[in-house]
């Protein structure tokens, strides 16, 4: 379906309908926290009951999720080890790989045992399917590193990390999409860069992106669709079909592991409609994990299990900052929104509408590691923090947009309209409403509460019920910290293990992380797209210790 | 995993829909009868006491917790409820207990069998007189000065009464001025001494011959602020003196129905600046004047100008009667009583008359806004909290007679975060329940304390002071444990805090 994925360039009456939708998540999240606050001081028993429900709700959530978090975080561990470019090669010849994969040649362990079993699984699919895959060798992939101020030093390793890949360098395209507006410094140390790394790919270039293009906002995804745009070029001069093509639009500071792009190749061959998916790594924050303060290692801690939670709702799954997607999709949707800031989830979402639902997420148990949002101070640091939480809760932009499509489609069913969209809204409320109800109105009350119901059997039975919810809660707590401790790499400390017991005890900022930094933001976001003060994208602080 | 999160997610919306409304059921106190198949409202009884560790008997059955605990679902009705603790009496009630409803007994007072008293002093006396809100005790052997003694106590959970080391509890010394004025005889009498609550000032009244007196302004806590001499501001001896907090050197001392403005500091005097007074106070550095035409007025210390509280003659002549003297007292900065010497009391609210005769004294609970008032052999509680609830007549602070079988109630305390009252009766100390909205209160005797003089109540460290009717030494009790006084202060700094916010 042709559809305008973007507010701007409407009709009055579609311009009025977005502007109501736009209303809907932040007039939905307010009206709930008002409600409660109002029946907590007013109806104050109504209200204990309420948030006793609801705390239950939460409670089964949270260990429902924790329950897949653990999967999930087995499956990656379990996949640690695999090595990727083995199984592609084995794709390119499958019937030669079949007998050898049957074939027990040693004893393996059980997370060998998982992973041949997710890999056999894998294979049984494509061997039903038709549509086989090309050769590894016609694959070519294409990384986009979008630089407005990006130092060097932020940058390079992540250059560096593409071109030691075992996937043949060879075949790997890395553009720069490099903003007009960046300081001469920035675009100095770009060129530098681009001539370090000149003889590593089949093709490395930097593109300026003119700024103030007509119909453009200050957004990444117009910068990154301009290089994509020369890179379909490129390709096209070059006789290499789209179809082979996977892009990969990565945020400056991203690190890949050696195998990253093999992994990649690999989940690319095993899809059956592979050219109607985005690969979505999981995404992990240790650049700089030990070098900023704790509450932002446990923010970002919690962003990558968020992440490792989703991968096991391939249904419902969602791309997510760097992930990496058909090219030939990306260049039949016409690329990314240019006036969108949440670039990530919208090409996803304009995608789906593209192919009128038939398009996905595949999670890859691959992970991919970022800087965490900071600066040399802790202010700073924490409105960078909060800043870019903000940015990325303002991915309800995409709500209004989605809806106004699925209003129009008349090929995805409607049962799937539903189920999308509302996943997409009560996702968003939740972000913004769950964190002030359980730290802050859950408690109202039992706190601010009149004669008539310090007299009544809930004022009594009320907190009982909810201290051991939070009792019970916290097992999934300790589980997540015990994840976590895993998940981390190793630093060069003097004593390491007495700096990841500090960071299993930054785990108790979590209930002010809850209200400040996932909360506040999320009902910011909400309240600027609600009163129509559109937000523009803000390049997030990222600085290391040298 | 798609197929496990399918299976997890039914189950769990399964495991909700079943067990949300169960939980809602248990916190609304709505249980089911199997055997009658139907489901029933209960009611609770929520019990902490001082010391906590109690065992809990319910209808003689023993509960499975100890002190404090909340008993739940329980069936409308009335239950006779024990509580127990090794070396306490049996504390023990029949409570009603509603649909929905909690029945609360917070800080019950377990009493010792045993209630031990320990001497504070090894000197004897004759008798004590407590200055309230102040950490003193007036001792006295006799008229004279050198039989005088203040007694300073240390304050605080930490309290050293508690450490078992009577030396380091408290200090002992003569009541001044008699050190630093030469022209004094120790063996001049004190006549009368005035003092105002939680002020650490007395004025002296000393009789320096036949029908010569002198006057003595001391500051109880200070020793850098010396006692001063200003008998040249009282050229007759004051009906009555009382004086502020905040400017504590300005003082009003009533002649007649005339006042006259002192101020120690400029030991200056302003005779006659208020004529036909009928009662007069000062709260918060402003005089309250009752006059003589039945208007209630309100003067800056300043400002000449009074402002008007009450200019309802007929209804003041109605209220304070022709000629009568009356004591203003200022609770809270909106709420005023008004006592006469035949114990009539007056409050500014509706119905206005709350006693007419026979109050000896009254102890006011600023926090819960409850007055405790005694008479001869009656105790009583006001409550002046205002009912949220919109009725056609509205229901104002009503007397509650707590007991009426006193004999000769001479004083009355407030234990404070408990239901309890403490008095003196008889030369008997007495605890008594102070529960208004359940029947018949208890009344416990402090075992094996029998003083002829007053008692002291110490509200922050939980002590009883008294003078042993047998030995006549400045001996104490712990009414409230240390760690329970702690607690509860805790817990007052908390709300404290919260009103701040």
């Amino acid at each position: 379906m042709r559809f305008n994925f973007s507010r701007q360039n409407l009709s009055p009456k579609e311009q009025a309908l977005q502007r109501l939708l736009e209303i809907v998540p932040g007039a939905l999240s307010w009206s709930i926290l008002i409600s409660m606050t109002v029946i907590s001081f007013t109806i104050p028993w109504v209200a204990a009951i309420v948030i006793i429900a609801f705390l239950f709700y939460w409670f089964l959530k949270l260990i429902y999720l924790t329950l897949f978090l653990t999967l999930s975080y087995y499956v990656l561990l379990s996949e640690g080890e695999t090595d990727w470019m083995k199984r592609v090669d084995g794709i390119d010849h499958l019937d030669d790989y079949l007998p050898k994969l049957d074939q027990r040649s040693k004893r393996r362990t059980f997370r060998e045992q998982i992973s041949l079993s997710i890999h056999r699984k894998h294979l049984e699919i494509l061997q039903k399917n038709k549509n086989h895959p090309p050769l590894s060798g016609d694959i070519y992939h294409l990384v986009i590193l979008p630089i407005i101020k990006e130092s060097r030093e932020v940058v390079e390793p992540g250059v560096e990390s593409i071109s030691r890949q075992r996937f043949p360098t060879g075949r790997i395209v890395v553009i720069f999409a490099l903003e007009e507006r960046a300081s001469e410094e920035i675009k100095e140390s770009v060129f530098k860069l681009q001539e370090k790394y000149k003889n590593h790919f089949l093709h490395i270039t930097t593109v300026i992106h003119p700024a103030n293009l007509p119909g453009e906002a200050r957004v990444k995804g117009a910068n990154t669709t301009f290089a994509a745009k020369h890179a379909a070029a490129y390709f096209t001069s070059k006789n290499i079909p789209h179809e082979n093509v996977i892009l990969s639009c990565f945020d400056a500071d991203t690190v890949v592991g050696s195998d990253y792009f093999s992994a990649l190749t690999y989940y690319f061959m095993i899809t059956p409609h592979r050219l109607r998916a985005s690969y979505q790594p999981i995404p992990v924050y240790h650049n700089n994990i030990w070098d900023v303060p704790g509450f932002a290692r446990v923010i970002e801690t919690g962003s990558s299990f968020f992440q490792l939670m989703e991968a096991t709702n391939s249904e419902k799954l969602v791309t997510f900052s760097s992930h990496s997607m058909s090219f030939k999709a990306l260049v039949d949707v016409d690329y990314w929104p240019v006036d969108m800031i949440s670039d990530d989830s919208a090409i996803y979402w304009k995608s789906f509408i593209h192919y009128d639902g038939d398009y996905r997420v595949v999670p890859m148990y691959v992970t991919l590691s970022m800087d965490i949002a900071a600066t040399h101070r802790l202010g700073t640091t924490i409105k960078s923090v909060y800043k870019q939480k903000r940015r990325w809760a303002w991915g309800v932009e995409n709500f209004p947009l989605v809806t106004r499509a699925f209003l129009k489609n008349n090929k995805i069913s409607l049962y799937n309209k539903v189920r999308y969209d509302f996943k997409l809204l009560e996702g968003h409320i939740s972000w913004a409403t769950w964190g002030f109800i359980l730290g802050v109105i859950g408690w109202i009350p039992a706190l601010f509460t009149e004669q008539e119901f310090i007299t009544s059997v809930v004022y009594y039975n009320a907190p009982q019920i909810m201290h051991t919810i939070f009792n019970l809660s916290l097992l999934c707590l300790l589980i997540s910290i015990v994840l976590s401790m895993g998940l981390l790499p190793k630093g060069r400390h003097k004593n390491p293990l007495l700096k990841r017991l500090g960071f299993a005890l930054e785990w108790l900022f979590m209930p002010f992380i809850l209200v400040f930094f996932s909360s506040l933001p999320a009902l910011d976001a909400q309240t600027r797209l609600m009163l129509g003060r559109y937000m523009e994208f803000w390049v997030t602080d990222k600085q290391r210790k040298t | 995993m798609l197929l496990l999160r399918k299976i997890f997610f039914y189950s769990f919306l399964v495991i909700y829909l079943i067990l949300c409304p169960l939980i809602i059921f248990y916190a609304l106190g709505i249980t089911f009868r199997p055997k009658t198949q139907t489901l029933l409202k209960t009611g609770l009884i929520h019990i902490t006491t001082i010391p906590d560790g109690a065992k809990i008997y319910i209808n003689r059955r023993i509960w499975k917790e100890k002190t404090p605990s909340s008993i739940r679902n329980l069936i409308p009705g009335e239950y006779w409820l024990q509580l127990s603790k090794r070396d306490y009496q049996t504390w023990s009630r029949l409570l009603p207990v509603v649909e929905e409803k909690a029945t609360t007994l917070e800080n019950i007072i377990l009493i010792p069998k045993v209630w031990p008293s320990k001497a504070l002093l090894s000197r004897t006396f004759e008798n004590l007189i407590p200055l309230e809100g102040e950490p003193f005790l007036l001792l006295k052997n006799g008229a004279s000065l050198k039989d005088h003694f203040i007694f300073s106590l240390s304050q605080g959970s930490n309290s050293p009464f508690r450490q078992n080391n009577p030396s380091a509890s408290g200090s002992l010394k003569l009541l001044k001025p008699i050190d630093i004025v030469d022209t004094l005889s120790e063996k001049m009498k004190i006549k009368r001494f005035f003092s105002v609550k939680k002020s650490p000032f007395l004025l002296l009244e000393i009789e320096d011959g036949w029908n010569v007196y002198r006057y003595f302004w001391v500051n109880l806590r200070s020793d850098a602020s010396p006692s001063k001499e200003v008998t040249s501001l009282f050229p007759k001896p004051p009906q009555e003196v009382i004086w502020g907090h905040d400017q504590d050197h300005i003082l009003f001392s009533r002649d007649g129905e005339t006042i006259t403005q002192i101020d120690t500091q400029m030991m200056s005097a302003y005779a006659k600046i208020i004529q036909k007074v009928h009662g007069f106070t000062v709260f918060n550095d402003q005089l309250y004047v009752l006059t003589s035409d039945h208007i209630l007025k309100r003067f800056n210390y300043t400002d000449q100008a009074p402002e008007i509280l009450l200019d309802d003659k007929q209804l003041s002549r109605e209220l304070f009667g022709k000629d009568q003297d009356w004591q203003i007292h200022i609770l809270a900065p909106s709420l005023m009583i008004f006592t006469n010497k035949d114990g009539a009391l007056i409050s500014d609210q509706l119905p206005y008359l709350l006693m007419e005769k026979g109050v000896k004294g009254f102890s006011f609970d600023k926090q819960n806004e409850r007055l405790l008032i005694w008479t001869n052999n009656q105790i009583a509680i006001i409550d002046f909290v205002k009912s949220s609830e919109e009725t056609s007549f509205e229901k104002g602070p009503r007397v509650t007679f707590l007991m009426g079988k006193g004999k000769r109630i001479e004083q009355a305390f407030w234990i404070e975060k408990t239901p309890y009252v403490l008095f003196r009766d008889n030369n008997r100390v007495y605890l008594l329940e102070a529960f208004t909205d359940l029947p018949d209160p208890q009344i416990q005797q402090i075992p094996g304390l029998i003083t002829r003089s007053f008692i002291s109540y110490s509200s922050r460290d939980g002590l009883l002071f008294f003078l042993d009717a047998e030995t006549k030494k400045l001996s104490f009790i712990e009414i409230l444990p240390s760690e329970d006084v702690r607690d509860m202060l805790l817990e007052e700094k908390k709300v404290k805090e919260k009103n701040a916010l």
